[in-house]
């Protein structure tokens, strides 16, 4: 009734099983293992199900003539690297014990792997008389899930190693190194194509050396960490952090904006003073008028020597903290820079100018100038 | 069927869409949103530039229909001898690919002069901020020196009022979806897209009203988000500003309008903003749209009575008699009759009270509180308030003196 | 499953070949499908043939769905304010109208040309891979009906065809019909995106022998175009539909402004995909149109070499003009200039085929049968509404004509004056070559007169619509903008209304000829037009495996030059052969053994997976899981299936003629 495939998996499913029950009642405060040892037993079930869907393919239990013709059974066996494979995993696991985590998690994968894979091929080759016909339907029954699987790891290599690279590299020399790549793949392969004759050797060499490349440089510079990157958060400012000392505001930027949106206003500090500039509004160089619900992009620049932030004030408003109406200043400022800096800020006012007692300001500490923001 | 008919058939149409287009051009009056009659410096750059292109498209289409009906006409099998197998001419396929290619040269060279002349921005004189949202356009004039000179902000919606003959510039944003502004007889349209401002340059050369559409697909009430735009000469512009910002005027004590205060105040205006009311404690009614509409605003209904139209232009506060008549004034005398505003005579007050009994009913808006669940709880569009009859007298009242 | 079939090799010594056990059942569990008659014969098919005759009939349902979504929008806007849909209502109708059309109806029948038609214009016995063609059909297939469920389930997607974000986020899209529009597009994307991999295979590999790519028949040509374009513009579209789904589903924020999102990503990625699209469907209506024209005008095409290069021309072109649907967005002077120029230049090798097709009439021998009339008509309009696009590329005047109807009315003469007047011509053409009969030429000159006039009595006076300010996608228009005089709106909305059924009819002239044909009309020659390819050397329909002998290609237009020669020194052409002659000799050369390959199960297993999937997104989860599964379960069915079916599959022939020998495709 029951295969030797199907027998195989009723077996590790029941260990499975008994794993998730004592799991699951020793260690009550984890559920993860329990919950993954529940689903490799679903898992074997399915592949129980197909073992004895397919009969095992009819191998054994109608023919039982190939278990004493197959050339597994007076032939050398053919070459298997899954013993060394298998091996290399059990090495592996006392280095991660040693070493960390993840090596003993990739020695756990790579030892079941090993073993699956030596399960099949073991089986296969007692398939029929055959030994064509035996390596054949290894590979239809693995190919499936070993191809996905290889592929997938191939490109995740290569992407992580692309990503690590570019990480690496200054932002403007990223651009230049991989087009530069670009055009070298694009010549040889032009030139492959141009040249039909190329042996499989030579491509397969240079397809080599330059996953190898692209590898080796990848985990250096996974190695080496990336560069500095200027890091965009939501600001939370409390109060006091907009004046002309350094502060929290120096660390967490306004929410960035792309460039390319037009800006309602560029705010400038020169000689002292603050004017602002609209595309096509004239004179009103000291009053700036925002819409209300909308996001403003406000772009601050310094022309004067010292640093200087800019800070926007946007009056008093309610603001509903844990179920009470708390008043809260609606101040928000950008990074204190240099001569010659700019700097962003966002601002969405949601009340009219005039339901403020004091008028909305833009205004740089330290500076005896102010813009008017009016929100009609 | 005779291939005489196949030739006529053929031909009569593309003949009537193209040629009977430019030939009859002028015969159509009252078209609001015809695209061949600008009225403005930059649409007419846009019609001085595509009128060729039509003509040529036009004689392109009678060549090639020609020679086709040619065709039919002369080699119809009548018997004859099969013909040499030729498979071309060469010189005549690069004759007939170099003359194509000229004359794209031809129209390519002023449509990207075209295109830098209209983007321009330096030689403004007026800048209006645009703003879109599901399904009506605000508008706000920013303090500048420009347009005659503007010393507070200005909100209105419904119409945009610009001064006859000046460069306006529009800065043309969103607070939600996507919409594009679209006057047609002043210049091309322009997307409102959220997060951006955009510009788009209008010039109305005489005093008038000029019909738009948001072209942009916005959503469930997209057909009804329509827009006016108003030009006005400039002492009419001046006195139209000032009558904006002066200060607000309560009703009288004790009148049905007074009434329609407090009823506004208690219904209303926790969206509507009405600059300078003040509530029962005397301190400034503060509106918040935001807390509210999805997206953030809402008109503001200080002037109600100075624009003609409501619910996003979709509908007028004139009568239908009273409209026609102002969209018929003659341009000279056009700034004085729109300045009267709405009069109470002229007010439409069946659309005005079917909307205040049930907007959603009056336009698709998103305003069944049960529905709200994606928006948190926030409406787009206007719910309908369960107003009495005699609210809504009130109501109307009230908002008849807001001009 | 069929891993279980055994090798027939001789026993080792000392084993009786008795030892060998033929399983009884080689799926172990269900018997692969055989059945060369009956619905079994159809749904496992991977007969080439059959599957673009079922593209052809599906594609054909869709056509008339979407076209009776039109007539109701027609009907809506035929007087001021109307009442018969509600804007809800509307938007769904007119999104719906569009997705249907392009992606359920000219896509997939020309889908259904390209399968039925190019292994045997390119003289093969089928495709590359007969069960991922399979696949594709019944993606598509479930794929549309998936879509069209979403009438019944809350309402269909609201957003337009062109979906532009962030109005499809579900603050302003609520109901689920944004959902079953992208994942339903995801679905018939891959039956895109699969049969471009198949044909492209097919026609670079399987081409007779002797015919070189410049000797293949033209509409092949074109196919590989477009199978091209496909193949590189559908990944875009799925990567904008995942983005969508992500953000409509997971949470993600792409299209999320107020996260700081630019709505424009969608538009570009949208028109990256969106352009060549165009093309997409427009050439292989160019393709038909270019077999149809030299047969009836006894005449090669003029200028081959220039139509196959204009056609690829136009697919390497058409992806740089995207951005021509974006001028209104605001993207700069400079962009809009580039652009700008890169759209006018397209016209050339547009303008190419024009030019080319009438010197093919010029100078010929020209019967004016109903495909040929067909063809003639698609020359006219595909002009005007190729004209009308000129005036788009001068940017600034197309700020006033984008999103009317102006732009309606240039892309139904592009879209239906060109690719749908293709497809009918193909119809006329083809159809004795697929069903044995010729369609009824009186019931089709009906079919094509109203045709013509339903369609310029349509989409004419949308020209006129536009430029007197009419927006697209308007749910109702009203009397105070509509204007007086001749070019007034209320008139031309209702002229268009009433030319929409004049359509109609003439589409329902179609289906009666059909209907016709099938119950009245006698058996057809076998070359009933004195045709010129391939496909006519063989029975009508034809066999199974296409062709008895492989025919051995010299020229191109083959067939034409087996029956005429040239008289050398008088240039005069005489006929040297009948059809007859020439089929009688290839049966004489006729092969031993046709290596067809067999049904199968899986293909539409793994497809019926898909939508469970998608629904399971939609509304519980878990149901997703489950069908995950049963993909899962058809892929290693799949792989696990040899392309070649054991002998034992089949019945042992009962009339004790040859068994079949099958192919080692996959």
């Amino acid at each position: 009734m029951f295969t030797t495939g199907s027998k195989l998996f009723i077996g590790a499913t029941t260990l499975a099983v008994v794993g998730a029950l004592i799991f699951g009642i020793t260690q009550s405060d984890s559920k993860l293992g329990t919950i993954g040892l529940v689903s490799a037993a679903i898992a074997l079930v399915f592949l129980m199900g197909i073992n004895f869907w397919v009969r095992d393919s009819n191998v054994s239990p109608t023919d039982t003539a190939a278990l004493t013709t197959a050339p597994a059974s007076h032939e050398a066996p053919p070459r298997s690297m899954w013993p060394m494979v298998a091996a290399l995993g059990v090495a592996l696991i006392p280095v991660g014990l040693v070493v960390g985590r993840a090596i003993t998690w990739m020695a756990v994968i790579v030892i079941l792997v090993a073993t699956v894979e030596w399960m099949v091929q073991s089986w296969s080759e007692r398939a029929s008389a055959d030994s064509a016909y035996n390596a054949s339907i290894r590979k239809r029954i693995m190919h499936p899930l070993e191809l996905p699987v290889l592929g997938a790891l191939g490109l995740g290599l290569i992407i992580f190693s692309f990503s690590r690279i570019m990480l690496r590299l200054p932002a403007a020399a990223g651009a230049i190194a991989f087009g530069a790549v670009a055009s070298i793949v694009l010549l040889f392969g032009s030139l492959l194509a141009a040249k039909r004759t190329v042996g499989r050797s030579v491509v397969g060499t240079l397809c080599t050396i330059g996953a190898v490349g692209i590898i080796g440089f990848g985990v250096t510079s996974a190695i080496a960490g990336g560069r500095e990157i200027v890091k965009h958060e939501i600001p939370s400012f409390a109060e006091g952090t907009c004046g002309t000392e350094h502060g929290e505001a120096d660390h967490n930027a306004s929410r960035a904006i792309a460039l390319k949106s037009n800006l309602a206003a560029t705010i400038v500090l020169q000689n002292g003073t603050l004017h602002a500039d609209v595309i096509g509004v004239i004179g009103a160089k000291t009053t700036i008028t925002l819409g209300r619900s909308t996001n403003s992009y406000i772009r601050f620049v310094n022309l004067d020597d010292d640093k200087h932030r800019l800070v926007a004030d946007l009056g008093v408003d309610e603001v509903n903290i844990n179920g009470t109406a708390t008043k809260v200043p609606q101040q928000s400022c950008t990074q204190a820079v240099g001569k010659d800096g700019a700097q962003f800020l966002v601002l969405r006012p949601t009340r009219p100018s005039f339901s403020s007692t004091t008028p909305f300001t833009l205004s740089v500490p330290g500076v005896d100038s102010t813009i008017t923001i009016e929100v009609p | 069927m005779t291939t005489n008919q196949t030739r006529h058939r053929r031909w009569a149409l593309p003949l009537a869409g193209f040629g009977a287009l430019v030939v009859l051009s002028g015969c159509a009056k009252d078209a609001p949103q015809d695209t061949w009659q600008p009225a403005g410096d930059n649409a007419r750059k846009i019609d001085n530039l595509q009128q060729p292109v039509f003509m040529i498209a036009g004689l392109v289409l009678v060549i090639v229909a020609a020679v086709v009906g040619y065709c039919v006409f002369k080699f119809r099998d009548k018997g004859q001898a099969i013909p040499q197998q030729s498979h071309g001419k060469p010189a005549l396929e690069i004759a007939l690919t170099i003359i194509p290619a000229l004359i794209l040269v031809g129209i390519g060279i002023p449509t990207v002069n075209t295109l830098f002349k209209l983007a321009k921005t330096s030689d403004t004189q007026c800048v209006v901020n645009v703003t879109g949202q599901q399904w009506w356009w605000e508008y706000d004039y920013p303090v500048q020196d420009g347009c005659g000179g503007i010393s507070a902000p200005i909100v209105t919606s419904g119409q945009l009022v610009i001064p006859a003959g000046q460069k306006v510039l529009l800065r043309i944003s969103s607070r939600d979806v996507i919409h594009s502004y679209w006057i047609p007889k002043l210049n091309g349209k322009r997307d409102a897209v959220p997060g951006r401002v955009q510009t788009l340059r209008l010039q109305a050369d005489q005093p008038g009203i000029y019909a738009g559409q948001c072209t942009e697909f916005c959503g469930l009430s997209h057909a009804y988000m329509r827009m006016e735009a108003v030009s006005l000469d400039a002492a009419g512009f001046k006195s139209w500003v000032e009558n904006q910002l002066a200060p607000y005027e309560a009703p009288a004590a004790g009148s049905t309008a007074s009434q329609g205060e407090a009823l506004f105040v208690s219904q209303c205006s926790r969206c509507h903003q009405v600059n300078g009311i003040l509530g029962a404690d005397g301190t400034p009614v503060i509106s918040r749209p935001d807390k509210y509409v999805y997206s953030g605003a809402v008109p503001n209904l200080t002037n109600l009575m100075t624009r003609t139209t409501f619910a996003g232009a979709a509908y007028d506060l004139m009568t239908q008699d009273c409209k026609t008549a102002l969209w018929n004034t003659p341009s000279a005398q056009f700034s004085a009759k729109y300045l009267e505003g709405v009069s109470p005579e002229c007010l439409d007050t069946v659309q005005l009270r079917q909307w205040l009994r049930n907007a959603p009913a009056k336009k698709p808006m998103y305003a069944d509180p049960a529905k709200l669940v994606e928006t948190g709880g926030k409406y787009r569009g206007m719910p309908n308030l369960g107003l009495t009859e005699d609210q809504i007298d009130k109501l109307i009242s009230y908002l008849t003196e807001r001009k | 499953m069929a891993i279980s079939e055994r090798p027939s090799v001789p026993a080792l010594a000392g084993n009786g070949g008795s030892a060998y056990v033929t399983p009884s059942s080689s799926m172990g569990v269900f018997r692969r499908p055989v059945s060369t008659t009956g619905w079994r014969s159809w749904v496992f098919t991977v007969d080439h043939k059959k599957l673009g005759i079922m593209y052809g009939v599906v594609a054909m349902t869709f056509f008339v769905i979407g076209g009776c979504e039109a007539l109701l929008i027609r009907l809506q806007l035929a007087a001021p304010n109307n009442k018969v849909l509600s804007a809800g209502a509307y938007n769904q109708m007119f999104t719906m109208h569009a997705t249907t059309m392009v992606f359920l109806f000219v896509m997939p029948m020309a889908a259904a040309f390209a399968n039925y038609l190019v292994p045997l214009q390119i003289g093969a016995r089928d495709v590359a891979f007969p069960r991922l063609n399979a696949f594709g059909f019944w993606c598509f297939l479930f794929g549309g009906i998936f879509l069209n469920t979403s009438w019944f389930l809350g309402g269909a997607s609201d957003s337009g065809w062109f979906a532009y974000a962030p109005n499809t986020s579900v603050a302003f899209s609520p109901s689920h019909g944004v959902d079953f529009w992208a994942l339903g597009l995801q679905i018939t994307g891959i039956a895109s995106l699969t049969g471009a991999i198949n044909l492209i295979v097919t026609v670079l590999n399987m081409r007779a022998p002797g015919m070189s790519l410049m000797k293949m028949p033209i509409f092949t040509w074109m196919i590989l175009v477009v199978q091209f374009l496909l193949l590189f513009a559908i990944p875009v579209i799925t990567v904008a539909l995942f983005l969508l789904s992500f953000q409509r589903n997971f949470g993600a924020a792409f299209f999320s402004v107020e996260k700081g999102a630019d709505p424009l990503l969608w538009q570009h990625l949208f028109w990256i995909f969106g352009h060549p699209e165009v093309y997409i469907l427009v050439l292989p209506a160019f393709g038909i149109v270019s077999e149809v024209l030299p047969v009836f005008s006894k005449k090669p095409l003029f200028g081959y070499k220039f139509v196959v290069f204009s056609g690829a021309a136009i697919g390497f072109l058409g992806w740089g003009v995207w951005a021509h649907h974006m001028f209104a967005s605001g993207l700069g002077p400079v962009s809009v200039a580039v652009f700008s120029v890169a759209t006018m230049a397209i016209a050339l090798p547009t303008g190419v085929k024009i030019v080319n097709w009438t010197m093919t009439l010029w100078g010929g021998k020209l019967s004016f049968t109903t495909a040929m009339l067909f063809a003639t008509g698609l020359i006219i309009e595909f002009t005007i509404g190729g004209l009308s696009g000129v005036t788009h590329a001068v940017s600034p005047s197309d700020t006033q004509q984008t999103d009317t109807y102006y732009i309606v009315a240039h892309f139904h003469y592009v879209l239906f004056g060109g690719a749908v007047f293709g497809l009918f011509a193909g119809f006329y053409y083809w159809w004795p070559k697929v069903f044995g009969k010729l369609l009824n030429e009186r019931l089709g000159k009906w079919n094509f007169w109203l045709m013509v006039i339903g369609m310029n009595l349509t989409f004419g006076p949308m020209h006129i619509l536009g430029l007197q300010g009419q927006p697209r996608r308007m749910q109702v228009w009203t009397d105070f903008r509509a204007g007086e005089g001749f070019f007034n709106l209320a008139f031309w909305n209702r002229v268009a209304s009433v030319g929409s059924f004049v359509l109609a009819l003439g589409i329902l002239f179609f289906l009666i000829n059909v209907l016709y044909t099938a119950k009245k009309a006698e058996i057809a020659p076998l070359d009933p037009w004195d045709a010129r390819s391939l496909e006519w050397m063989t029975t009508s329909p034809p066999k199974e495996h296409n062709f008895d002998a492989i025919p051995h290609v010299h020229e191109l237009d083959e067939f034409f030059h087996r029956k005429y020669e040239e008289d050398e020194a008088t240039g005069e052409i005489r006929q040297i052969a009948t059809y007859e002659d020439i089929m009688a000799e290839e049966m004489a050369h006729a092969d031993k053994h046709f290596h067809m390959p067999s049904p199968s199960y899986w293909p539409i297993i793994l497809a019926l997976g898909l939508p469970i999937v998608a629904y399971g997104i939609i509304f519980q989860r878990i149901l997703a899981v489950g069908g995950a599964v049963v993909i899962l379960l058809a892929m290693f069915g799949w792989s696990l299936e040899p392309s070649v079916a054991d002998e034992s599959d089949y019945e042992p022939p009962t009339d004790g003629g040859t068994t079949k020998e099958l192919a080692t495709l996959g």
